[in-house]
Parts: C-alpha cells; structure tokens; sequence
C-alpha cells in the first residue's frame, strides 16, 4: 500500500540546512499495523505527514496504492487525504467553536455527502466510541479521553483506507491509552485498515505488528 | 454542514472581533451614506429654489442689454425676435433632445394709457408664463421644478395642474391679468373690466403684491397685444427656467447655437454661487469616500489576516481532513459577505436616519431617504470587504498543513 523510496527532507533553519528525513526507503502492505519510534526530534512526525501527502520532500517519491501522491495536482491531494487517509493527532487538534458531532461531519462535510448523511455517520460513529449522549458538547465540554474518542471518530468518518495517528496516546491516561490503542488494533484486524503509528512509547509500540526505528531521520527496522 | 455553516459557526464564536470590524464598517458607510444623503438633497433643494425664483436664462435681441431688463423690462420700439424662436426651442427640446430647458415663456411689451397715465402692458402665452412666476404660487399657480423632480408640492399634482390650467384654458384674447398697485389704483377687482387700446378685457385674476414692476403691470394675451400693439408675430424676449446643472454643462452654448441672431443670457452670478455650493459638497463626499475606503478596507484585511493566523492550526486540520484550498478562501470570503452585508446595511439604515434626523439642523432643509444610496451603501460595504478580505483569505489557502500543524 505505502512504497516510500530515497525519501530526503531538509529543512531549513535560518539559512541553516536540517536534515529532517534521510534517504528513508520501506514499503507498508495493506492492512499492517506499523509502529514508528524514536526519541523526540528524530524525525517521527516529519515521516508521518510526508507519507499523509502534506509535507513535499526534498527528493525521493511516496507511494500510495502504486500513485506518486507527490506528483499529483494540489486538490487531488487533497481529494487522496479526504477519501484514503485519516488523521489522528496528539493534540487532537478537535475545531474549538463545533460539538462533537460538527467535528465528525466536518470530513463528511469536505467529501461533499448531504447533510442528512453527515448528521447520521457523526452519530453512528460517536455511538461507536461511546460518546452517543455528548453530541452537542463542544471540545471544552469534554474531557481529554472524550476529545481523543472524538478525534478517533473524526478520523474514521469518511472510513479511510490508511490511518496515520500521531502520538495517538501522548495525552492520555495509561487505561485511555489503551482502549485507544485497542481501538486502534480492531480496526486493523477487523476492516483491514493499514495504521501507522508514531510514538515515543516503546509499550505503545508493541501492540503493532511491526515497529521501525527512525533516528536523526534515518529508519530501520526494529 | 457545508462549509458556509462553518463560517457561519466561527462567526458567532469569536463575536468580540466581529464586533469591532462591524462596527468600523458601520460608522464608516454611515459617514458616507449620511453625507451624501444631505449633499444630495442640498443640490436638489438648492436647483429647486433656484428653478422657483423664476427664469435664470434670457433670450433677448441682440440691441437689448439685460440691465434693461432687470431695471424695467422696457424695451425699445423695434427690439424685438421672431416668435418663431420659441417654436424652434420647443423642437429641439422634442426632436433634439435639449436637456434642462423647462417654462419658456415669450413676452411683448408695449406701453398703454389708462385713465391717463402710463403702464405696461405684457403679452404672455398663459401657461408658460404662469408656470415661470413663482411669485405667484400659492395662489393661482404652481411652479413646477426644472430640476427637482422629487420635490413634493404642497398641493398634489393633479389639483396644481387643475389650477394652472383653468386660467391657461380661460386666459382668452380679451381677457387679463392685472398687477396688485394698478388694481388698488383703479379698483379694479376679479371678473371685472377695463379698456386697453379700445378693447374692453375682463380681469381673470387680480395678481399678489410682489413688490416688482409686475405690480403695475398688465398681463394679456400675447397675440392680443401684438394685434394691438401692430407687432405681429414678434417679442421682446424669452425667459426660460433651465437647469443649473445643464446650464453649466453648456446649455446657453447650445441656446446661442440654435438661435444665432439672439442674445442668450443667464443670471450667472446666481447659477454659478449655486453650483459651486453643490460642487463643494459633492466634493466633500469624495474624499469621505477615499478615507473611508481606505480606513474601512485596512481595517477588515487588518482583522482577516488576525483571524487567518489564529485559525491556522483550524485552517492545517482541515487541510488534512481533506479541504482544498479553495474550500479554505470561500470560508474566509463567507465572512467577507457577511461582514459587507450586515455592515452595509446598518450602516445605510443609520447614515439615512442621522441624514433625516440632523439634516434640518445642519443643512436646514428636509431630508427623505434616498434608495439608491442606501443600496449604494450596502453595495460598497460588500465589494470593501470582498476586495480587503481576497490576500488575506488567499494567503490563508496557501497555508501549508504540516506548518499549521506543527506550529504549536
């Protein structure tokens, strides 16, 4: 599914080159759980957002279902993240001013489905994370495991093919981090979903089926 | 949802800085709204009084000078123009199109005896005559206007057209109208009688004291007083209503083109006082309009370019949810309308009731609301926030996710 090849990416810092990601090369079958480590820094998140096609490297190409994502128009990128990927991020990153169902629509919104189908998938999909009887509360309302069960059903709305999670359980309790990361698990054994995920915590990583390590932007296998 | 909802939704969320872009739209479209609204009806007000106090323009012959005509209105034996130049005046009004001549009105005057002493006797076609002497309004007549034409009369239209008519309709070759001091020297009433030149007139119509040469004055029928006078076919000069704004915009060239061997005169002191003061106001609007426009327009880019950075980890998530970036400038541009349309709108309602409300004061003149200029109002407000929102809505669409991201 994911095929990325010579990948480079170099920042630069006043003037200064970083080396963000180098000459990075691996492949991700369909419906692999891959766990990403290393310390803060290393590059983890940098990886991430290039395989999620919003970061362009430096040279090299990224490879989803055999398409250069990076050799496509900007909206068909964006079409590639509203229809194939699923974003799940530390901070969650939930829109401050929408309930919990506005923010499920939103991507339901952005794929254009009548809002009579938004309004039913947001509430089939919190229901499933357990959150059916806190629709109308906005992001502030909630507690930090509610916002993350949001973001989970935010990120599974338009039921994408690859889930990229982002220090999914950076921000959470050890017995929210893993019902998340269980949650995480039954998607990828159940619907086949492929997940990568990038963490610092190496008990995290072990409930992937396969972890890289990624140190100073190089990866290699764990 | 679509992503106007969400507009919307952030709209109502972040209400303080709203607010305060609204308000500063508001005040400035009411600055402009309200101005012109009084410039506006200052002109019409100013060319309706002009239009009332009677004829600025003056076609005589070319030996007569107008201080003569101001003085005493006598003219020479032998100072004349042919009547057909107010038929040519009328055609080129009808098939040329000439703009801003209204109330022609042709006079001959010749001089009578009665009861031995000396007065003045005036042919006049009765209804443009009546209809250029404002003196007389209120009485008999009424004025119409050359160029107010939202001037409201104190009598309706039709019932001042009714009265203007009947004397027009009735003013027949033997009857007259007769000057307030002839008919107290003489007695003279309404419906009653008097010989001029061996024909007997009947007085329609005992004038009000005006205080001018009209007191002592006789008023008939034009082409009886030239049958009397043996001057057929020919007067001393034509007075004409015209339009300040057509009389700057060259209407007495025009007059002198169509009838070469007159004089065309204009009280241009009046005429030109008067629209230097339109000028100026007109002027003054302009520049509000600049500042505003560009007070107005810093102020809403100023509040969109705030608001595109704070939303800028908002903008990278939906960015990596899957928004094209055009998505991301119709959220912006949503705003914009908004903005332009509610802050057009206020602004135009209150610009138009301060106009209402304080224009009287200020201007000393009524003020009514003008239309078009409360949809100009709106209509400038939408296009300044569309315009001032574009960069910075653009620069918003251009944000790169992962920065957006990353940022905090």
């Amino acid at each position: 599914m994911i095929r990325v090849e010579k990948v480079h990416k170099v920042y630069k810092h006043r003037k200064t080159p970083v080396t963000g990601l180098n000459d990075v090369n691996f492949t991700i079958p369909k419906g692999q759980f891959v766990a990403v480590v290393g310390p803060s820094g290393s590059g983890k998140t940098t990886l991430l957002v290039t395989i999620g096609a919003m970061l362009r490297p430096t040279s090299g190409t990224v490879h989803i279902n055999d398409r250069a994502i990076y050799s496509l128009p900007i909206a068909e990128m964006a079409e590639l993240r509203r229809k194939h990927i699923g974003f799940l991020f530390q901070t969650f990153n939930l829109i401050p001013y929408l309930t919990a169902q506005q923010n499920v629509m939103a991507p339901l919104m952005l794929a254009r489905h009548p809002a009579e189908k938004q309004r039913a998938r947001a509430v089939e999909l919190l229901s499933r994370v357990g959150l059916g009887d806190r629709l109308d509360h906005k992001p502030n309302e909630l507690s930090v495991g509610q916002q993350q069960r949001v973001a989970l059903a935010r990120m599974m709305a338009n039921d994408p093919d690859l889930i990229l999670a982002d220090e999914p359980t950076g921000n959470l309790d050890p017995q929210t981090a893993e019902e998340a990361l269980a949650f995480l698990g039954s998607l990828c054994k159940d619907e086949g979903k492929t997940i990568v995920m990038v963490t610092h915590s190496m008990e995290a990583a072990k409930k992937a089926g396969r972890i890289l390590r990624c140190t100073n932007g190089v990866i290699t296998e764990a | 949802m679509t992503p106007s909802t969400l507009a919307f939704l952030e709209l109502l969320e972040r209400k303080n800085q709203l607010v305060t872009s609204l308000v500063a739209v508001t005040l400035g479209i009411t600055a402009i709204v309200g101005v012109q609204t009084i410039a506006v009806r200052s002109s019409q007000e100013v060319a309706h009084q002009v239009d009332a106090l009677g004829a600025n323009i003056l076609v005589l012959p070319k030996s007569t000078t107008v201080d003569n005509y101001y003085r005493a209105d006598i003219q020479t034996e032998g100072s004349t123009i042919p009547e057909e130049y107010v038929d040519r005046l009328l055609m080129a009004k009808k098939d040329a199109g000439l703009e801003g001549v209204d109330n022609l009105s042709p006079k001959l005057n010749a001089k009578v005896k009665i009861n031995g002493k000396e007065f003045l006797l005036t042919g006049i076609l009765p209804k443009n005559e009546f209809a250029a002497k404002a003196a007389w309004s209120g009485g008999v007549f009424d004025t119409p206007v050359a160029c107010a034409p939202n001037r409201k009369s104190i009598v309706s239209f039709s019932e001042a057209e009714r009265l203007r008519r009947k004397p027009i309709n009735d003013l027949g070759t033997n009857q007259c109208l007769v000057g307030a001091e002839l008919a107290d020297l003489f007695g003279l009433k309404k419906d009653g009688t008097i010989p001029i030149l061996g024909q007997t007139f009947t007085i329609v119509e005992v004038l009000p004291r005006t205080g001018t040469v009209d007191d002592s004055r006789i008023f008939a029928h034009l082409h009886t007083v030239q049958k009397l006078a043996n001057r057929d076919r020919v007067i001393n000069a034509i007075e004409i209503v015209g339009c300040c704004n057509e009389i700057s915009a060259g209407l007495v060239d025009k007059l002198n083109r169509l009838l070469p061997d007159a004089k065309v005169v204009t009280i241009a002191q009046v005429v030109a006082t008067q629209s230097a003061t339109n000028q100026l106001m007109h002027n003054l609007t302009y520049v509000f309009l600049v500042v505003i426009i560009l007070v107005g327009g810093a102020s809403i880019a100023n509040y969109m370019y705030a608001n595109a950075f704070e939303r800028r980890r908002e903008i990278g998530t939906l960015m990596a949810l899957g928004a094209r970036p055009r998505t991301v400038l119709r959220l912006f541009m949503t705003k914009a309308v908004v903005l332009g349309i509610a802050g057009g709108v206020a602004g135009s309602v209150l610009g138009t009731a301060l106009a209402v409300v304080l224009g009287p004061k200020i201007a000393k003149i009524p003020v009514m609301p003008i239309n078009w200029l409360i949809l100009f109002g709106i209509g400038l407000s939408l296009s300044l926030a569309l315009v001032a929102s574009f960069f910075p809505a653009l620069k918003a669409a251009k944000t790169d996710p992962c920065v957006a991201i990353q940022d905090l």
